[in-house]
């Protein structure tokens, strides 16, 4: 089933942040979310998890048409936000644990959760290594699987691959597109970094808080031409 | 419900895990109080002797009077020390961890603060523990049924901070506001002498004392080691309580 966002805006006092943003999220495609600093990525992810209230606009999640996203709304989504957000302190294993204790698994279906996201996003040598140990790149993938724990329906990416070198962003990028295909997710991928889509992506670019172009990626020229024109505009 | 239950076990193993793993900060909870208790109390034990009061039935020895305020010193320290954890994850983001979770702001918090009140319970009778082997007189059954009240404290303590880790922008900032909280907290309270002996060197620190949410904290616990419950402050307290759970989620802002 879509996720349907309709009509979203959102102020800082005057600065607007979204204006009448709209679009579909469907399953098992990966939709980027391409935008100059300043567009509203980071703040429709923001409101999508519930950390900013939605000023106006309405969301439709399961067939159900709402104004505002529910704390029971959040169990639709992974979040994997731009700032790495894993307890350094505590091991890989211990971070999914608890993560997975927020969103109710009971012991045995999180052991059994936090070994298919190991599986499949090839962690089982990082869950007793602490965060600090990790590379920038192992990290991420932890948070992705952590994200993933509960099988939400869509997963919401704001640049996550920021600070990853050239190898870790494309893993990045090949487990993203796996997980979109094998389990039937739909990602919304907020990023700069154009290399990291493929031609079938859905593309949607935003400035200034409006989309400006949506249709499929295609290659990466027109892509990148596509978004530079829109980009010149924002500036 | 369900839910959350594995919520609140999630949120109390990932407190205790940090409480156990941070030693010095176990140590320092611990240290602050016991050199109240071993080295000031000890220095003054013959000449601050407090006269037959409340709940006392006799003459009462310094290093007893002031063992209430170090319950509420531990709490305190403790609930704000929780807060600024709070702070820090927020400006680290895994406070949006917790705040993605798909229960209610207002029970995440709550569930926060019930561990954070739970750690500062045990680290309050381990420092009663150590008081007890250095032969400070304390009634034994007394301070069993005192644990709830000490919970209560210290959960009303963690709120406190809690609302001012919501209303205060920046970890720098919120360490500042730490201190000037705990301070006058402290000293213009019963915690480390009678109200009745400051009114005898000054009637406004007196009456400001007085109406010092602490000193109703930790009257509260000193009644209760007595077994002696004083409802009207109690009840207080649980209105208060109340009043600042249901303010705490509206002006806590996970994103800030």
């Amino acid at each position: 089933m879509p996720l349907a966002i309709r009509n979203l805006s959102h102020r800082y006092g005057n600065q607007v942040a979204l204006n009448n943003l709209s679009f579909t999220l469907d399953a098992s495609t990966v939709t980027a979310l391409l935008g100059p600093n300043g567009a509203g990525k980071s703040t429709l992810i923001k409101i999508l998890a519930g950390l900013l209230s939605c000023q106006q606009g309405e969301f439709e999640i399961a067939g159900e048409t709402k104004r505002r996203i529910e704390p029971r709304d959040l169990a639709s989504f992974g979040f994997v936000f731009q700032e790495p957000a894993l307890d350094g302190m505590r091991s890989g294993l211990a971070n999914l644990e608890y993560a997975a204790g927020l969103h109710g698994l009971n012991p045995s279906t999180r052991r059994e959760r936090i070994k298919w996201v190991s599986q499949l996003l090839n962690l089982e040598h990082l869950l007793a290594r602490k965060p600090m140990t990790l590379s920038g790149g192992e990290r991420r993938r932890i948070e992705i699987g952590r994200a993933l724990l509960h099988r939400p329906n869509w997963l919401l990416l704001d640049e996550p691959s920021v600070g990853l070198d050239i190898d870790s962003r494309l893993q990045l990028s090949s487990d993203i597109h796996e997980l979109a295909q094998q389990e039937g997710i739909g990602v919304l991928w907020c990023t700069h970094i154009t290399d990291e889509l493929r031609e079938e992506d859905q593309l949607l670019i935003v400035s200034r808080g409006e989309v400006k172009h949506r249709g499929q990626c295609g290659d990466q020229t027109t892509l990148l031409e596509t978004y530079k024109g829109i980009a010149n505009h924002h500036d | 419900m369900t839910r959350s239950f594995y919520a609140f076990q999630a949120i109390m193993t990932r407190e205790f895990s940090r409480f156990i793993r941070q030693r010095t900060r176990l140590l320092s909870a611990l240290v602050r109080p016991l050199f109240w208790l071993l080295v000031f109390a000890a220095g003054f034990k013959s000449t601050l002797g407090i006269a037959t009061q409340a709940p006392y039935s006799t003459y009462t020895t310094y290093d007893v009077y002031i063992i209430p305020g170090l319950i509420g010193m531990v709490c305190l320290f403790n609930g704000m020390q929780s807060s600024l954890a709070m702070a820090f994850d927020r400006e680290a983001g895994s406070m949006k961890v917790l705040m993605t979770a798909p229960i209610s702001r207002r029970k995440l918090l709550v569930f926060k603060l019930l561990a954070a009140a739970t750690v500062s319970t045990i680290q309050a009778y381990l420092m009663l523990a150590i008081a007890l082997l250095f032969d400070v007189h304390l009634p034994l059954i007394g301070l069993l049924i005192a644990v709830p009240v000490v919970f209560l404290i210290a959960y009303a303590l963690a709120l406190i901070g809690l609302l001012l880790a919501s209303t205060v922008n920046g970890m720098e900032n919120f360490a500042g506001v730490m201190n000037f909280v705990i301070f006058p907290a402290l000293f213009l309270s019963s915690s480390l002498y009678p109200l009745w002996q400051l009114q005898e060197s000054s009637e406004l620190l007196y009456w400001i004392s007085v109406l010092n949410p602490f000193t109703h904290l930790v009257e509260s616990v000193r009644f209760a080691i007595y077994s002696q419950f004083d409802l009207m402050p109690l009840l207080g307290i649980v209105m208060g309580v109340i009043l600042l759970s249901y303010i705490v989620p509206l002006v806590y802002k996970p994103n800030a």
